[in-house]
């Protein structure tokens, strides 16, 4: 059966991915690769992995204001996650994104501020459903036994 | 949020797709910042920079330029990923210029002011106290806060220019006063007297109190405008440091009681000495003979162009290392009617007043060290580019361009 978590909605739209967690504060400015989709800042836990078609999380986010841009550019380039969840999400992920829908068509839904918190709960390789317009998360995990 | 009747039009597209478009994104991400609802702004400051915009935001001006968008409030521009004035000159990739100079022309349609500047407050955008703004350069946002009690969010790029495009931005954070008093109280006991002091003292009060407003204690009554920019300057880009104040000189801080809101500190810390020793080592990574000696994050106002102008007074810049001064062209337009102009540039120094050492792309300009005496500098273009820091006092990163 597959975990329930309830949260707020930041961007609207359902996706349905493996997730990808990152523990530490995530700098978007200069700390992905738009061309790939991967992390490039050497400081984070995520390094070298790539976000594209992931559900991706991390806590918050930190560094520069243009990193909305960056956000943009690698939807832009087909290269983005399927969904961002954080435990709060920052104006970098929500405008990056609405504008990635305003602009691309690409509609890729943004949550935050779960209960249960949802870095306890997911780990990388979960399948997640994100559903936002309902306010909800579920999680499958494959058991190994 | 509660939309007036007029912005609801907006929203219709009675003024306009490009305004229509702006207010869509604007009212969606200040939902999520539960914002009530949209207050006015007196003036906006937006990114232009391609390095940070990528290809996105060429689109994204370029939107709005096709769609007819003009700024409805007074709206500038932080500085350029390629010095334009001086084509030719800087070995940026032709592609790259040629993205950054649709960026400038897009914001030139939309009717901004080309000031290409991250210290619009000391010229060209000066707010009152109580003002409410659309900016999103971080460091100007820290002074409008802190230093003249005006009122702004750091927006996010995109956002910014939307916010400019209809005046009006979502009334969230530091625009509401429980969120703009100082809640965690920083004695600073090392003694703060140079420029590099404050550099070195805004690297660490960010690194250390992240996004929350810190109330300073300990600072000189004598603080300049320019070392309250760079402290504040130095604070944002090293935490996410909005708003500062300090007892006794910012205007929301006449007392420690009244910055703190009649209520006590939820943490206290101390920045002496050996905190200011250890931030120094950690940001200082080479003794390499720098290519490029950066001065001027942020921005140099006058009177810091004049200092410096002192100080190359009979020099100059040794072969084989550049010396690169930032600064607006209104200040540098200023410095050339004085005296100090030949000591200057005479020597071969360069008056760089269209661009910011934190966004050129410093691969393609041959930069692999680079001496400078930015905290902000020091901090950031590591994270961004393959190239060491040397960190250094202003006297010293003279020294060394210019030997001797």
């Amino acid at each position: 059966m597959p975990q329930t978590l309830e949260g707020r909605t930041v961007a609207a739209g359902y996706a349905r991915a493996p997730a990808l967690v990152g523990q530490k504060p995530f700098m978007l400015a200069y700390g992905i690769d738009p061309k790939s989709g991967r992390v490039i800042d050497q400081r984070h836990d995520l390094y070298g992995q790539s976000v594209r078609g992931r559900v991706l999380l991390f806590p918050h986010g930190k560094g520069p204001t243009s990193g909305s841009m960056w956000l943009l550019e690698t939807i832009r380039r087909g290269n983005g996650p399927a969904a961002i969840l954080n435990r709060e999400s920052d104006a970098n992920v929500s405008t990056g994104l609405i504008l990635g829908e305003l602009l691309y068509r690409r509609k890729i839904p943004a949550m935050d501020r779960f209960t249960p918190d949802a870095f306890t709960v997911i780990r990388t390789g979960d399948v997640v459903e994100v559903d936002a317009a309902r306010g909800r998360v579920r999680v499958w995990r494959w058991l190994t036994k | 949020m509660h939309l007036t009747r007029q912005q609801e039009s907006v929203l219709r597209g009675d003024s306009g797709e490009a305004a229509e478009f702006a207010m869509r994104l604007v009212t969606r991400v200040g939902d999520v910042y539960g914002a009530d609802r949209l207050v006015p702004v007196t003036s906006a400051h937006v990114f232009a920079n391609y390095s940070s915009l990528n290809d996105a935001g060429v689109e994204l001006f370029e939107r709005f330029t096709r769609l007819g968008g003009k700024f409805s409030v007074p709206t500038t521009v932080n500085p350029l990923s390629a010095d334009l004035e001086k084509e030719g000159s800087f070995s940026v990739p032709r592609s790259y210029e040629i993205k950054q100079r649709r960026i400038a022309r897009a914001f030139n349609a939309l009717g901004g002011v080309p000031c290409w500047s991250c210290i619009n407050y000391q010229f060209c955008n000066v707010p009152r106290r109580g003002d409410d703004l659309a900016w999103s350069e971080s460091g100007a946002v820290c002074y409008a806060n802190s230093v003249i009690g005006a009122r702004a969010n750091r927006l996010s790029a995109g956002l910014d220019i939307a916010c400019g495009l209809i005046g009006l931005t979502p009334h969230f954070g530091y625009l509401l006063d429980d969120n703009r008093r100082g809640k965690l109280l920083v004695k600073v006991t090392a003694s703060i007297r140079s420029d590099s002091d404050y550099h070195t003292l805004g690297y660490v009060l960010g690194r250390e109190v992240g996004t929350q407003v810190p109330v300073l204690e300990g600072l000189r009554p004598d603080i300049t405008p320019d070392q309250l920019k760079i402290l504040g300057g130095a604070a944002a880009a090293a935490g996410s440091v909005a708003m500062y104040h300090a007892v006794g000189i910012t205007p929301d801080a006449p007392t420690r009681s009244q910055a703190l809101g009649g209520e006590p500190p939820t943490e206290r810390l101390e920045i002496g000495p050996s905190e200011l020793r250890h931030a120094r080592e950690e940001l200082d990574q080479t003794d390499r003979r720098p290519d490029l000696v950066a001065l001027g994050g942020p921005q140099y106002s006058l009177s810091e162009l004049l200092n410096v102008a002192r100080l190359l007074e009979g020099r100059r810049v040794r072969p084989g290392i550049r010396l690169w001064i930032y600064s607006p062209a209104y200040f540098a337009g200023l410095a050339a009617k004085t005296t100090m102009w030949r000591s200057l540039v005479g020597g071969g120094a360069r008056l760089v007043t269209t661009s910011c050492a934190e966004i050129q792309p410093m691969g393609a300009l041959g930069v692999h060290s680079l001496m400078t005496n930015s905290s902000k500098f020091a901090n950031l273009i590591p994270a961004r580019y393959d190239v060491e820091i040397r960190y250094a006092p202003l006297e010293e990163c003279v020294r060394v361009a210019t030997g001797g």
